[in-house]
């Protein structure tokens, strides 16, 4: 479904860029010198790598859980503001995502429980998180190449993200079943990067960025007997910390906002 | 405005798409229970497998329950939350009981209800007999097995002796028919 997101959002821009590209080179010929401020839609998708969690041995495979997180992407949709064409305003709302690796996952509940049989849930939520970023950037030209190192600070909310699994003595009737649900804190992430493109096409830009946050979740396991209520009090809760460290890029599609 | 721009066509497109999503009435299967025969069985893989033998470890005894499906309509779509099974005689509740006495608090024709748990192919998908959940399973949205023709009832209590039963397994349908089958003679040791 995000390629597809991605395809839509990709195929309106150009759509619309294509018709405003021939308005926008009217305007830059008038040479309106008393025009200082210039307002931009901007989408932008790319990749989202980040550090891994390292969490030491835990119970009721919560470390497996969470170093059994890999790299996803991320979008964001938002508006800029290019002052005096020296500076860039930007407010961003973002979505970004990982994805697990299943086969660690497995293994680790495997190599866990060597004497019993681990069987997993089909589906499992995957962690994304869902903020809005305000961001500070300088543009230098630089032989027609507008290179803008930028600033950031974001709000995140974390999904909430969980798993069950069942340990059963093997060849028997006999199991348990296990549900652990992690329930993270907001996220506070500051950044540093950089936009680059050429003066020639203000409407696409690459984009690259560092990001910091203090990552802190707050897991609930819940031991599942037959008719049980999901509400019944945890077997067991459990906070665990991570620093995080993401590294993001992509492709900015910029569209400006004629007055 | 005579002509809309084509970037307003594009961005509607998938709204309009989204709206074409099919009637409420529209169904998969409609169909009834009409008999029920049970069968001793045995949990040995990731699953009971039916058993002609006539001695079972107690861990590992279950009971098979074969579900006789009868259907009226076949509709156009596979079955998913959009389009479900329609059962004009759902189960209401279930009763298992044994010919000889199970245990010293359990005699012969008493409820075994307890001493059972009900299996619907998943051991995420169970639940106890006299609270009975017995949902399709489902696959990215559609119903893997979507009539339920069949489940089955795990021994999770044994008997503390090796003991002889015959079960007899009664199904009770919200319209007031009730279906009625015995197992055949096993020794749980």
């Amino acid at each position: 479904m995000k390629f597809s997101v991605l395809t839509y959002l990709l195929l309106i821009c150009a759509v619309a860029n294509a018709q405003q590209i021939n308005d926008t080179t009217k305007t830059i010929k008038r040479s309106d010198t008393s025009r200082k401020v210039f307002a931009y839609f901007q989408f932008s998708s790319g990749m989202n790598i980040e550090n891994s969690s390292n969490t030491p041995s835990l119970p009721y495979g919560i470390d497996i859980a969470q170093n059994s997180l890999k790299n996803g992407y991320y979008i964001f949709a938002g508006g800029s503001f290019v002052i005096k064409e020296k500076t860039d305003l930007s407010l961003q709302i973002t979505f970004r995502t990982q994805t697990r690796d299943n086969d660690f996952f497995n293994e680790g509940f495997k190599n866990r429980y060597p004497s019993e049989e681990i069987l997993h849930l089909e589906e499992m939520k995957k962690p994304y998180r869902l903020g809005v970023q305000l961001s500070y950037a300088r543009i230098f030209n630089i032989k027609s190449i507008l290179l803008a190192p930028k600033i950031g600070i974001g709000a995140f909310v974390v999904n909430q993200v969980e798993y069950e699994y069942v340990v059963r003595t093997p060849h028997t009737n006999y199991f348990d079943l296990y549900r652990a649900s992690n329930n993270p804190k907001a996220e506070f992430p500051v950044s540093f990067g950089f936009n680059i493109t050429h003066e020639k096409f203000k409407w696409i830009l690459f984009t690259s960025e560092v990001g910091y946050s203090k990552n802190q979740n707050r897991y609930s396991v819940y031991h599942i007997k037959v008719d049980q209520s999901y509400k019944e009090p945890p077997i067991e809760e459990l906070q665990v910390n991570h620093d995080r460290v993401y590294f993001s890029f992509g492709l900015i599609l910029n569209l400006h906002i004629e007055e | 405005m005579r002509h809309v721009k084509l970037k307003y066509f594009i961005f509607f497109l998938p709204f309009l798409l989204a709206s074409c999503h099919g009637s409420k009435n529209d169904f998969s299967v409609r169909y009834e229970y009409n008999g029920m025969n049970v069968e001793n069985a045995q949990n040995l893989g990731s699953h009971p497998v039916p058993t002609t033998l006539d001695s079972i470890p107690s861990t590992t005894y279950a009971i098979r329950v074969n579900l006789d499906i009868l259907i009226h309509e076949q509709g156009r779509s596979e079955a998913d939350y959009d389009h479900p099974v329609e059962n004009k005689n759902r189960i209401d509740s279930i009763l298992v009981t044994s010919s000889q006495d199970f245990d010293i608090n359990s005699p012969s024709g008493s409820s075994l209800n307890d001493k059972f748990m009900c299996f619907n192919g998943s051991y995420f998908s169970t639940s106890s007999l006299d609270i009975l959940k017995l949902y399709p399973t489902t696959n990215n949205d559609y119903m893997v097995n979507s009539v339920i023709d069949k489940f089955d009832l795990l021994l999770i209590t044994p008997p503390a002796l090796q003991s002889i039963q015959k079960f007899t397994v009664q199904l009770f349908l919200k319209d007031g028919t009730v279906l009625t089958d015995s197992t055949n003679q096993v020794t749980l040791n």
